[in-house]
């Protein structure tokens, strides 16, 4: 008898010790992201917030490597079954993410009072929505600003206070830097298709056909049209005068290292690196300030794409664990944390109560940098060139066009490239068309 | 005699039936099948699709990526680049290595601390290796141009001119595997006996004639081996290498078959494309090593 109540106390405790432990157990969500760097232990610092902050979900996040690795990867271990419960991917790899079907959308998790999405910017919540479905959680969000080197500029007898605002103007301060002998070249930006996308946006136009991918897949790209001959002749000018250095194709370090070493004195890059940069010229005795992308002459100033990335969930996994991602991704999306990383990266808020809570502290007074990135993303006027395009295989499309600058680079005339270049892209979209 | 014979007969071992040998086969028939025949069988039947996202949305085309690639003009393009591109990477890569070889094989001081900083390059992947290289060459800040400055007052871009871009590529790659080369070389030579040498040295012959009349003929077999696999390496092992410093550019001058593939495989998601090129450059090695048994492989001399 009293063997049998031991027994049964013993059998009562187990119960109760394992039913504790089942509820206390965190859901385990893995992450894949792209970003590495300072930005990298930014994001990694944000998780680690979370995960002591509550006890419901653990999130392991794990570094991917580049934007298109991680796509990539995403979609042949989802097709192997192996796939992490919410992956990051970068804005122009959301048709292909949508394509794939290898994800859900968010909207089926989220209910109508979980979130509220009048308070995200509108030009990032649209970017990742289609009609009702909203695929994905906006997290990151960037554009393409101007560095200045402002010790620079005043050792060549420019105005710092007055950066250059135009094409032409974009010239004359590299020339007026370059022979002044203040660097040995004015300006560098990494060899990559997303800025010229970016004056594309500026002037109103949209890349591709089909209102920009996005009433139908597109079928050919506005190579052939006066406002892409307009970048590719400023782009030309500026590199066969010796004003412009090739930092390598999408090379984004090269390109800061260029500016931080003072090779040049302009870098055009992401808003991401605002903090980077400005801490790095500190750092080396120069003051960086940022200005407004520069925009072809006489064109009025359309805005910029929305650029970045967005949180998207992997189909395949159990419904409890995309429940736990849902409420991490609202977590990472909430205005004090959109705070955060705005204020340690340079990615914009995308949270309209975020911007009010930074104005509120008196971030963007002592922080100039900032307030020119988000102003940037605030006047976008939106239309179809704003809005961004909707490309299958985006990749591609980049790889193409940076081979036509290139092919410019080694004397073939803008206009050969560029019908190339169409010819291929044509080619690229009825392939993956005639899939659907 | 007789009864050990007997004694023979009856210790071997008698199996019923014929399944048996299969039986034991079959591990290494599961592996192989599933390991290489059966990715091979897919990527033959792959590579008559035109296919999204790894197959997950697909049309029969036929031979549809064989006639496009063989007509791309960029394509073959690309062809002539990686035949160059091998061409000077083994026969460079070779010769140096060769030569090395020769005179880290003599009676030298430090000998063996000499050839273990040698074959240290060969521990580091080809994507190491570019990266190391990708700083030496750097045009603001690379040692390379640091040197060329001040030998003959130049700075040129490597990555923005197409001989040089190559020029690059063809230098690391050889020096990645430049220790691979140099421990076979080695070994090979110290199974050339000295009498063989000396016997050309009292004849009086210059280091270069015995180089040419007794080393290179004795080390045949070694060269030839040596020779299939650095073929190999500058056709396959070289992607990461061009991925992390050229991405095949400028405008395409370094994009190497390899690196096409790759890029559409992994990139723009047409797995069918890049089945099909894996087919050509599998086509195309198992051609170039066969022609060199005919050619190359009949002037190897092993001993004997």
């Amino acid at each position: 008898m009293r063997r049998n109540m031991r027994s049964l106390v013993f059998a009562v405790l187990l119960v109760f010790v394992l039913g504790v432990a089942a509820a206390a157990a965190p859901v385990k969500v893995t992450f894949w992201h792209s970003m590495g760097g300072d930005i990298g232990k930014a994001m990694e610092a944000m998780i680690d917030t979370y995960n002591a902050s509550q006890s419901e979900v653990y999130v392991e996040s794990v570094f991917r490597g580049t934007y298109p690795e991680v796509l990539n990867a995403t979609i042949a271990s989802a097709m192997a079954g192996t796939a992490p419960t919410v992956v990051q991917i970068y804005e122009v790899g959301s048709l292909a993410a949508i394509d794939s079907g290898v994800f859900v959308p968010l909207s089926e998790f989220i209910g109508p009072d979980d979130v509220d999405w009048n308070d995200y910017v509108d030009a990032v919540v649209n970017y990742y929505r289609q009609g009702d479905i909203q695929w994905s959680m906006p997290f990151n969000s960037s554009s393409a600003i101007l560095y200045i080197n402002a010790d620079m500029f005043r050792a060549a007898g420019l105005d710092p206070a007055n950066p250059p605002k135009t094409f032409s103007e974009i010239i004359e301060a590299s020339k007026a830097i370059v022979e002044s002998g203040v660097a040995p070249y004015g300006i560098t930006w990494p060899l990559h298709t997303w800025f010229v996308e970016q004056w594309m946006a500026e002037q109103g136009v949209a890349l591709v056909n089909n209102d920009n991918g996005r009433s139908a897949r597109p079928t050919t790209i506005n190579t052939d049209t006066e406002e892409m001959y307009r970048i590719f002749n400023w782009w030309k000018q500026l590199y066969d005068e010796g004003l412009w250095i090739n930092p390598g194709v999408e090379d984004w370090d090269q390109a800061n290292a260029l500016f931080m070493g003072q090779q040049v004195a302009m870098e055009i890059t992401s808003t991401s690196d605002v903090t980077f940069l400005t801490n790095a010229g500190r750092e080396a005795g120069f003051e960086v300030i940022c200005a407004e992308l520069p925009v072809p002459d006489d064109v009025p100033r359309q805005g910029v794409v929305p650029g970045g990335a967005s949180i998207w969930m992997v189909a395949n996994n159990p419904k409890e664990e995309l429940e736990a991602a849902t409420k991490f991704l609202i977590w990472m999306s909430s205005p004090e944390q959109q705070v955060t990383w705005h204020q340690s990266t340079g990615y914009f808020p995308i949270r309209k109560s975020s911007i009010a809570l930074l104005e509120e502290e008196g971030w963007f007074t002592e922080n100039p940098n900032f307030r020119v990135a988000l102003d940037q993303v605030l006047e976008t006027i939106p239309g179809v060139g704003t809005q961004g395009a909707l490309i299958g295989r985006f990749q591609e499309v980049r790889n193409i066009l940076e081979e036509a600058f290139q092919m410019v680079m080694g004397g073939t005339s803008v206009e050969a490239a560029l019908a190339q270049a169409k010819a291929q892209v044509e080619q690229s979209f009825a392939d993956y068309n005639s899939l659907f | 005699m007789i009864d050990r014979k007997r004694g023979d007969t009856n210790m071997r071992a008698k199996f019923p039936g014929k399944l048996l040998p299969y039986l034991f086969l079959l591990p290494t028939i599961i592996v192989c099948g599933l390991f290489i025949y059966y990715p091979a069988a897919m990527t033959f039947r792959t590579s008559m699709y035109q296919s999204l996202f790894f197959g997950a949305r697909q049309r029969f085309v036929g031979l549809q990526n064989f006639t496009r690639l063989l007509s791309s003009p960029a394509y073959l393009r690309s062809m002539g680049i990686t035949l160059w591109f091998a061409f000077l990477v083994v026969v460079i890569g070779l010769s140096v290595s060769l030569l090395v070889a020769v005179l880290l094989n003599r009676k030298l001081l430090a000998a063996k601390a000499l050839r273990v900083a040698l074959v240290w390059p060969y521990a580091l992947s080809p994507a190491v290796a570019g990266t190391i290289w990708l700083f030496l060459f750097n045009p603001h800040s690379g040692l390379v141009n640091y040197l060329l400055d001040l030998i003959a007052n130049k700075k040129p871009d490597w990555f923005s001119q197409p001989g040089l871009a190559l020029s690059m590529l063809v230098v690391t790659a050889i020096w990645n595997n430049f220790g691979y080369n140099l421990v076979f070389f080695l070994a090979g030579l110290q199974n050339i006996p000295d009498s063989f040498l000396e016997a050309a040295e009292v004849d009086g012959a210059s280091f270069w004639k015995q180089l040419f009349h007794v080393t290179i003929p004795l080390l045949s077999p070694t060269i030839f081996f040596l020779l299939v696999i650095n073929i190999n390496y500058a056709f396959f092992d070289t992607v990461g290498m061009v991925d992390v410093m050229t991405r095949g550019g400028p405008a395409n001058a370094t994009n190497m078959l390899i690196y096409q593939l790759y890029k559409d495989g992994f990139q723009n998601f047409n797995s069918g494309l890049a089945a099909a090129q894996s087919l050509i450059l599998f086509v195309f090695v198992v051609v170039l090593t066969l022609l060199q048994f005919r050619t190359t492989g009949r002037m190897v001399h092993y001993g004997g």
